[in-house]
């Protein structure tokens, strides 16, 4: 089961990488950017996956005892830092393709190629 | 001394208040930077290093700790210095966005710095990345918003990995800690720490300026006020260094201090340094735009720091540290430089400048001056550096050879681009109007003269380089430090 | 000791603080100077002083330490090079009156680091000085001008390089000997030569890479001949005279004695293959510096050759590992100094008065400067190694030498160019002094009194050392003897040479050359009187150029003087293009760089380079 969660999160890994490698248009890039986070997030929570295990919350006195049974709450508590951060990184970079937009009236990342000439 | 969060917690809070500030903001940021600088210093002075802070009561290794040490409180000190010396070239009004993200990039350097956990670090790092894009798309014309948003897609890419990396490190080692990794780094097989490693270089050679891995460097620095180079500079560059140091030197390496990679990745690392600083140097050979000047020095000089620490001696790892201190004071001088000479000229063409150092010769002196450091001149900082890392390598194999050739040939280069530069400021040129005022003039002199002084006195500063030598060499008393107290 | 250091560098931060003011800039330096020479004269003889300062920078385990120490071969130089420059800084205090840029600050560094580099004991301050002659004289020579920015930058890239290679040949001698002392890693050098052979050579040729660009030895000869044509006239004579010879006062405190002390097998029984590539390398410079020098137009360029050619001699006298011969490199390495300082003295007032540095555009100015006139004549006459001048001596010690030792080949070499030097150097005199004078120099002066006066001292000087040659060979042998060699002190009038009872009394010449001197003057004085005519008579036989429509100037015989000697050595020079070589290197760095621009201009290829990096560094802990 563990391997299914890490292959697919690897898998999204690289479909992502592939996105952010070939497309041109800026919102296309963001996107296969946030299919990226998703898989390493995923791979995170994978790492941290027990064969059958429970839920790693104290319910009751006794759950003390099913300690080894639990699902490693680590990685998940990283994994929340981990989604917030990339909430942050895609509003700022959405921001910023807008400014982008304005500025050289196109999506497209090679625009800014031609900026030779403007600056010395 | 819970109280060490307050140098990475009062920034933030500022940076929400300068939202409300308005024209106040830049009180604020002196009043801010300040504050750190003396925190800091008073830290320095305490006599009370090295100290470890579980934030929280949590104890290391299951919460995060920040463990000040000598190598911290270097960096630290650098870093806040740098943010301080960089606002004093914030001439104009600013809207608050500049000042709020230079808040964030303020604490999230000093607590890259602080910080003895690599998630935390990894959080850091992101929160700087934030900030620098920020502050390049600040001018929001073309250029900027160019730069800055390929800057965020790369970095954010690169981050994706080393939280791979350290995704893997949990799997393996079932800790986060610095001190708790370097306690059981033994326990993994050459294949899993290989990738971890390849994987968590990746990110930080981002932050170092590498090739392959420095397509973002010379867009940044072209696109941005010059504050925000020295910003970049000052501020990220030299918390990245004090990173490698750190997660390379000390949590990873096998033996004492030393890096050790498998044989062949640290060839390779060898091979990509000497290589950045070859397409450096040539890149900057005829180039007219002082601030790609700077970029691609900047870049040689981060491979000639990374070049020395793969040696993987200590003699190397003391040039090392010349460089780095050389390099942080030459581009100061240098930024400043441009940033006055550029106002008066116009534009950041060099050949534009003709003549003024003949009316600002301070000025140009201290460009000089500086030139001759990055270049590993005699009298100057620099060449300290130059001659242990160069005296290391030539016996060290054939790799190393190659790599110090290219890297004297490529000194050559920066030799003739640079006192080129140098001669233009010093030849007859036209008159302008526009003038500087003799109180800017007065920090790059100081700067400049710091830099003869540890060139012709190297004792000075090698009293501070055999305590961080000595701290990088006993990686155990680190971690006792941090997994016995409290 | 320590004054001797501390002075130069107070008097350049003075001269940097009043460097618009040029009516206390050049009078300081002159002071300064006087100062240098005076102490320098005190130290004679006092051979144990020594100054260590001790750091706490450790290389290879060991505390770095630097040491300056009065050695007596480095003081000889430094005392030398110290009386040249005394009487370069008076000229200068005329040649300075209409210039705008100041070279003397710059000028002052590069007197501090002369000091250095003789009097260091220890590599590592070697290489410190050396290298700040090396940048220092980067701004020397441009002294805020673009027109010497190319050459300059041909210039510095050569010195870099020289000193990148002297700093991994110190680094290789270090570790093979233990010691960064001169004299402690010449001994070592020959104790560890037989069991690493390979490198020992290799330290001693990157040294030497280092030493014959900084000496302009073949194939590193082109850079005087770019760099004296366009830097200030006062500084280029300081420059051609005293600066070449960095690279030969090593060679002679270092090489050689390693070299001697070496057992290596003889070739065809005269000489060790080491002694054969210096020698080979000197006379081609001799000879291709002879050579090209005759082909030039401008006056300075051509001297420039003269000097690479001079300091072909003097390797071939190194090469000869003779006590003679390296008694008379040295000799020649002064005289040179001398020589070499009156010529350019001279050109600088030519160029001071007319501007022009063409010869085929100046001539008969031995009208208007008798003095100038005369002091060059002496000087290329001492030049050609004629005696009584003080040419004679040093070159004769050298070809006996070379003779003794059996290197003929060396000894054809250095006597054809020795005697093809007298083709550049009439030239020089006939296109710049004699024949026609033109229109627009018709009222030129000579040069003001200051100018006068270090000429009329170098013409002195030559004369005496002409005639006196104890007054050098005294203090080189007593120096020779300090640091070890088994030398008899000289006499002052004679000189010893190599082969068996060859001494020269050079009183005695110089008594025959009076006398044939005044024996002429009196058939001059009771001859015919001489009539003036105008100058045009002598070559338009009374005809009148103006009527056929040409300009008398146009028939000034100087221009493509030696036009059939230079068709016959065109083809060889064709082939062997140095300058091409080293310029084509240059221009291969500009298109990489263009390149390494673009590949960083587009900015996007960003995310792909670093999937390709992550990827190589994969591949290469993995596989490779």
């Amino acid at each position: 089961m563990a391997q299914l969660f890490i292959l697919s999160s690897i898998s999204l890994l690289f479909i992502g990488l592939f996105g952010v490698l070939t497309r041109k248009n800026i919102v296309k890039i963001l996107i296969a950017l946030n299919i990226m986070e998703t898989g390493i997030n995923l791979l995170l929570v994978a790492f941290g996956y027990v064969e059958n295990g429970i839920v790693p919350i104290l319910t009751s006195n006794e759950s003390i005892m099913n300690l080894t049974k639990m699902v490693d709450p680590v990685p998940q508590a990283l994994v929340l830092t981990s989604i917030v951060i990339g909430l942050g990184t895609t509003a700022f970079s959405l921001a910023l393709a807008i400014r982008y937009r304005y500025n050289h009236n196109s999506l497209s990342i090679r625009a800014s190629e031609e900026e030779e000439g403007v600056n010395i | 001394m819970n109280s060490i969060v307050f140098l990475i917690v009062i920034p933030l809070i500022a940076a929400f208040l300068s939202l409300f500030l308005g024209k106040n903001d830049k009180i604020l940021a002196y009043i801010v930077t300040l504050f750190n600088i003396i925190f800091s210093i008073l830290i320095l002075f305490s006599g009370k290093i090295p100290f470890n802070v579980a934030i929280g009561g949590w104890r290391a290794p299951y919460g995060i700790n920040y463990a000040v040490t000598d190598l911290t409180i270097f960096f630290l000190v650098l870093v806040n210095v740098a943010a301080l010396l960089a606002l004093t070239s914030v001439r104009e009004i600013m809207e608050y966005q500049f000042y709020s993200f230079y808040f964030v990039l303020l604490s999230s350097t000093n607590g890259i710095v602080l910080t003895g956990d690599l998630f935390n670090f990894f959080l850091f790092i992101e929160l700087s990345t934030f900030a620098v894009a920020g502050l390049i798309s600040y001018k929001r014309d073309r250029l900027s918003t160019g730069a800055a948003l390929k800057y965020l897609i790369l970095s954010s890419t690169a981050s994706i990995f080393s939280l791979a990396a350290i995704g893997l490190i949990y799997k393996t080692l079932g800790t986060l800690n610095f001190a708790d990794i370097a306690n059981k780094v033994n326990n993994l097989n050459e294949a899993s720490l290989s990738l971890i490693l390849i994987l968590y270089i990746s990110s930080l050679l981002v932050e170092l300026k590498i090739f392959p891995f420095n397509m973002w460097v010379v867009k940044a620095y072209e696109a941005s006020k010059t504050s925000v180079n020295l910003f970049i500079h000052g501020m990220l560059g030299t918390a990245g260094i004090y990173g490698v140091l750190r997660i390379l030197l000390m949590v990873f390496s096998k033996e004492t201090g030393k890096l050790t990679l498998s044989g062949n990745l640290s060839s390779i690392l060898m091979l990509f340094a000497f290589v950045t600083v070859i397409i450096g140097e040539i890149g900057a050979l005829t180039e007219k735009n002082m601030k790609k000047i700077l970029a691609f020095s900047s870049m040689a000089q981060l491979g000639i720091v990374l070049f020395g620490i793969s040696l993987g001696s200590f003699d190397a790892l003391k040039g090392v540290l010349y460089i780095v201190i050389s390099n942080y004071l030459a581009k100061f001088v240098m930024f400043l430089t441009v940033n006055e000479f550029s106002k008066v000229s116009g534009s950041t063409n060099y050949l534009d400048m003709k003549g003024l150092g003949r009316r600002y010769p301070v000025l140009a002196i201290s460009f000089t001056i500086s030139a001759l450091s990055l270049m590993g001149i005699p009298f100057f900082a620099g060449f300290w550096g130059k001659i242990s890392i160069i005296g290391n390598a030539v016996f060290s194999g054939k790799l190393e050879l190659i790599g110090a050739v290219l890297i004297l040939i490529a000194s050559v280069i920066e030799g003739v681009y640079y006192l080129r530069i140098s001669h233009t400021f010093f030849s007859q040129g036209h008159e302008r109007e526009g003038r500087i005022s003799r109180v800017y003039c007065l920090l790059p002199m100081i700067l400049a003269l710091v830099i003869l002084f540890i060139g012709i006195n190297p004792d000075s500063f090698e009293n501070i380089i055999s305590i961080l030598l000595d701290e990088i060499k006993s990686p155990e008393k680190y971690i006792k430090l941090i997994l016995s107290l409290k | 000791m320590v004054e001797i250091f501390i002075i130069p560098l107070v008097t350049a931060f003075l001269l940097a603080i009043f460097i618009r003011n040029k009516k206390v800039v050049w009078p300081l330096f002159l002071i300064s100077n006087l100062y240098i020479l005076l102490k320098l004269w005190t130290l004679f003889g006092k051979w144990e002083i020594e100054k260590t300062i001790y750091t706490n920078y450790e290389l290879f385990g060991a505390k770095l330490s630097f040491t300056l120490s009065n050695n007596p071969l480095g003081w000889y130089f430094a005392f030398f090079s110290a009386v040249i420059t005394l009487v370069i800084s008076v000229f200068s205090l005329g040649f300075n009156q209409k210039t705008k840029e100041n070279v003397a600050p710059i000028w002052m560094l590069i007197i501090f680091s002369n000091l250095g580099i003789f009097f260091a004991a220890d590599w590592i301050t070697f290489f410190m000085m050396w290298e700040l002659m090396g940048w220092t004289s980067f701004f020397a020579i441009t002294n805020g001008r673009d027109k010497a920015l190319n050459e300059a930058k041909y210039y510095l890239v050569l010195s870099l390089l020289g000193a990148s290679s002297m700093l991994i040949g110190i680094i290789l001698l270090g570790a093979l000997t233990g010691s960064f002392e001169i004299f402690a890693s010449a001994y070592g050098l020959v104790q560890v030569f037989y069991s690493e052979k390979a490198l020992s050579i290799a330290a001693i040729m990157l040294l030497l890479f280092a030493f014959f660009i900084k000496s302009a030895i073949f194939p590193f000869y082109m850079w005087p001949s770019k760099v004296y044509a366009v830097g200030p006239e006062d500084y280029i004579t300081f420059m051609s005279s005293v600066m070449i010879k960095y690279g030969i006062y090593p060679i002679a405190m270092f090489i050689v004695p390693v070299v001697g002390s070496l057992d290596l097998p003889k070739i065809l029984n005269t000489a060790n293959w080491i002694q054969y590539f210096v020698g080979y390398l000197g006379a081609i410079s001799a000879v291709l510096g002879t050579i090209l020098a005759i082909f030039q137009t401008d006056m300075k360029k051509l001297f420039a050759y003269s000097s690479v050619a001079n300091m072909g001699y003097i390797l071939l006298g190194f090469a000869s590992m003779n006590i003679v011969g390296f008694e008379g490199a040295l000799f020649h390495a002064v005289n040179h100094m001398v020589l070499k300082a009156a010529i350019f003295l001279t050109l600088a007032a030519v160029i001071f008065r007319t501007g022009e540095s063409e010869m085929h555009k100046l001539g008969g100015l031995v009208y208007r400067m008798p003095i100038t006139f005369l002091t060059f004549l002496l000087g290329i006459i001492a030049a050609a190694g004629i005696p009584p001048l003080n040419g004679f001596g040093s070159k004769w010690m050298i070809i006996q030498a070379l003779m003794s030792q059996k290197m003929i080949i060396f000894a054809i070499a250095m006597i054809f160019a020795s005697t093809g030097a007298f083709m550049y150097l009439f030239r020089a005199l006939a296109s710049i002094f004699l024949g026609q004078l033109p229109d627009r120099f018709k009222d030129i002066k000579e040069v003001p009194l200051t100018m006068l006066i270090p000429m009329i001292i170098m013409m002195i000087g030559m004369l005496l050392i002409g005639v006196v040659p104890g007054v050098v060979m005294k203090p080189l042998t007593t120096a020779l003897r300090a640091v070890g060699y088994n030398v008899n002190i000289a006499s002052w009038t004679s000189l010893e040479g190599a082969l068996k009872n060859s001494t020269i009394d050079l009183t005695l010449v110089f008594l025959i050359f009076l006398g044939g001197f005044v024996i002429s003057a009196i058939m001059y004085i009771l001859g015919n009187k001489s009539e003036t005519v105008p100058q045009e008579d002598n070559y338009t036989g009374g005809e009148y150029p103006e009527e056929w429509g040409v300009n008398a100037d146009r028939f000034n015989y100087s221009y493509s003087f030696y036009q059939p000697f230079k068709e016959m050595f065109e083809p060889l020079l064709e082939k062997i293009s140095i300058d091409e070589f080293f310029a084509s290197i240059g221009r291969n760095f500009e298109y990489m760089s263009a390149t390494v621009q673009g590949l960083f201009r587009r900015g996007e290829g960003a995310v792909l380079l670093f999937s390709i990096g992550v990827l190589l560094l994969i591949l290469g802990g993995w596989i490779i």
